[in-house]
């Protein structure tokens, strides 16, 4: 992983630049001050983990603000992908719960809830699926990690922290190769009220990137979303239909103290489907100028996920981009694409100005400079997903590069848009 | 927030401080001057931190400009066509004997892909608070994330970053759930 490789490389602080900070913070002191000593860090607040297990008896489960949130995202799901859940259902996939409660666990062994407090990691662990298991051991290892703890710590401080009873209960999930879309309800009688999702999030043992979660207008049901595209391992074959689907939330319930809760989803026998094109590879010809590649093309309904690569060359090329603005000064040349669908109509990657950037498309774009390679030869790459108000039945995909001019500070001057329609192609999104 | 309490603050953000400006600028002699004007323009700005949750992750802001400057006056003073926003080279590498390939390659990334980098991996800041700390959105920050990885990916070859997105590999194999094309 990334983040376990960068910490084992990154050089200690040097003493030099200790004493830099130290001197600095001495001269910004005013001398009038009393003497202050520099005081033991007060400890961080203290972040509650607890891994809740869905899986009580609840009463039927309400119709989930689901399929409300996602056309309001400009999405529109196939229905028959959405898995949806009932109460009994819901305790039924929990491993080792099958219609109990964690109240009926305690009374058949005789624990009472302070002993099943102090249950050991590998416990907590037994007690899970397999694909569970494997998110805890994520959640452990962030905590080694990022917070510096020794393993023996975390796995002591997941224990001190554990509590089994009902939290939240999903009603609906869908999932498709790029994201996991889910909502959910609070379960009868919790007192916790969560409030935010951290952003690792983790499905069937990949650490992914949360991207949404709310309450809905109906207290005590949620909506959420996962971007399973941006995990470390950036596989999305990680979840096939018949196999368990395993989530893992780390969700915040107090934003003073920074206290978490984690919530743990498991159904064995994942019936939802996926549909997701693999169009990566697909090379176009263009008109005049070289060829474009599509590094990555992942057509699903919630996302279509774009890498391209420009391979330019031909007689003016270096004409034509100096027309555009080109320089050594200007590499930035193309800032965004302009979009059509197979019906001809036209869409703005960060939407536009007299519709207050509502109509956008695309939330996430990377580019570089326009690289030269050789004498009349450049190369360009940029990447972005449309994920909103883009009509996802296209046939097809005309991506139109544009250049824009940024004010001195970086940011684009509206109105100086400018298409440049020699380097536009089409490409097949089916 | 008093000024003591802040020096606390900062005096505990020191390894966070080295680090992020090191992965910018890879050099200690500019990390030094960047962190000492950074926090002389933190306490002199003190009065505008509305939150004291927030102390730290407002310092890494500020130390971030702070560098990005350094690193733009350092463009000026070298010959066109060098391109020292992008790349560095980490300086005292024989003095580091376990220097790695992903620290080399790390250099090589834009510096708004170092600072992502560093920023969630190494520091674990969420992508709320690396939007914040960076002033760019949300979308922007995971964009340069993934964008990141991919590059470290070519540089290193690297599976264990990230499995390759090779045209072989990527021929998704899910059993009829995907539709390959």
């Amino acid at each position: 992983m990334i983040d376990n490789r960068l910490w084992e490389m990154f050089p200690e602080t040097p003493e030099r630049f200790q004493k830099k900070v130290k001197q600095s913070v001495a001269d910004q002191l005013t001398i009038e001050r009393k003497k202050n000593t520099v005081r033991v860090p007060r400890a961080a607040a203290v972040t509650v983990i607890c891994i809740l297990l869905a899986g009580t008896t609840v009463g039927a489960a309400n119709i989930s603000k689901l399929k409300e949130y996602i056309s309001n995202w400009g999405h529109t799901l196939p229905e028959e992908n959405v898995v949806t859940y009932a109460g009994s259902e819901q305790a039924d996939m929990v491993q080792g719960t099958a219609g109990e409660t964690s109240a009926d666990a305690n009374s058949e062994d005789g624990s009472t809830d302070d002993e099943q407090d102090k249950m050991s990691y590998n416990d907590i662990r037994g007690s899970l699926s397999e694909l569970e298991k494997k998110n805890l051991d994520i959640v452990r290892n962030n905590y080694i990690e990022h917070a510096l703890m020794s393993e023996e710590d975390a796995e002591k401080k997941i224990c001190d922290e554990w509590v089994a009873e009902p939290f939240l209960l999903m009603d609906e999930v869908y999932m498709d190769g790029s994201s996991l879309y889910y909502s959910a309800h609070l379960a009868d009688g919790c007192n916790i009220k969560p409030i935010d999702s951290k952003d690792h999030t983790f499905v069937n043992g990949v650490d992914c990137l949360n991207e949404f979660f709310e309450e809905t207008d109906e207290p005590g049901h949620y909506v959420g979303s996962i971007d399973l595209t941006m995990n470390a391992s950036s596989d999305i074959n990680f979840v096939n239909q018949g196999d368990e689907l395993a989530v893992m939330l780390n969700l915040y319930v107090d934003e003073n103290s920074g206290e978490t809760r984690l919530f743990t989803f498991s159904d064995k026998n994942w019936n939802g489907s996926v549909d997701t094109k693999d169009l990566s590879g697909t090379v176009i010809e263009l008109e005049k100028y070289g060829s474009v590649r599509m590094d990555k093309l992942l057509v699903s309904p919630s996302k279509i996920t774009v890498k391209v690569t420009y391979t330019m060359s031909g007689d003016g090329l270096d004409e034509m981009l100096t027309g555009y603005g080109y320089s050594n000064d200007n590499q930035d040349l193309i800032t965004q694409f302009n979009f059509k669908d197979s019906n001809g109509k036209r869409y703005y990657m960060r939407g536009t100005e007299e519709n207050g950037y509502k109509d956008r498309v695309v939330n996430a774009s990377s580019g570089g400079h326009i690289e030269k390679v050789s004498d009349g030869a450049y190369r360009w790459d940029f990447e972005f997903v449309i994920e909103q108000n883009f009509d996802m039945n296209s046939d097809t995909l005309i991506l139109i590069p544009c250049t824009q001019t940024r004010d001195a500070d970086g940011k684009f001057i509206p109105g100086t848009e400018k298409e440049i329609p020699e380097l536009s192609f089409e490409v097949k999104l089916k | 927030m008093d000024k003591e309490e802040f020096a606390e603050v900062v005096i505990n953000a020191t390894d966070s401080l080295y680090r992020v400006s090191f992965a910018i600028l890879g050099n200690e002699a500019d990390c030094e001057d960047a962190v000492g004007e950074a926090i002389a323009t933190a306490f002199s700005k003190l009065y505008t931190l509305r939150q004291e949750k927030y102390a730290k992750t407002w310092l890494t802001k500020i130390l971030i400009r702070e560098c990005y400057r350094t690193l733009k006056l350092r463009k000026r003073t070298v010959s066109a066509g060098d391109d020292m926003d992008n790349i560095i080279e980490f300086s005292d590498r024989s003095e580091r004997p376990d220097y790695s390939e992903l620290y080399e390659a790390l250099g090589k990334l834009s510096k708004e892909q170092r600072t992502v980098i560093v920023l969630y991996y190494l520091e674990g800041y969420s992508v709320r608070e690396v939007a914040k700390i960076t002033g760019v959105t949300q979308g922007t920050v995971k964009s340069r994330l993934s964008r990141a990885r991919n590059h470290l990916k070519y540089m290193l070859n690297d599976e264990e970053i990230i499995t390759s997105d090779g045209l072989e590999q990527e021929k998704i194999n899910m059993q009829g759930r995907v539709h390959v094309v």
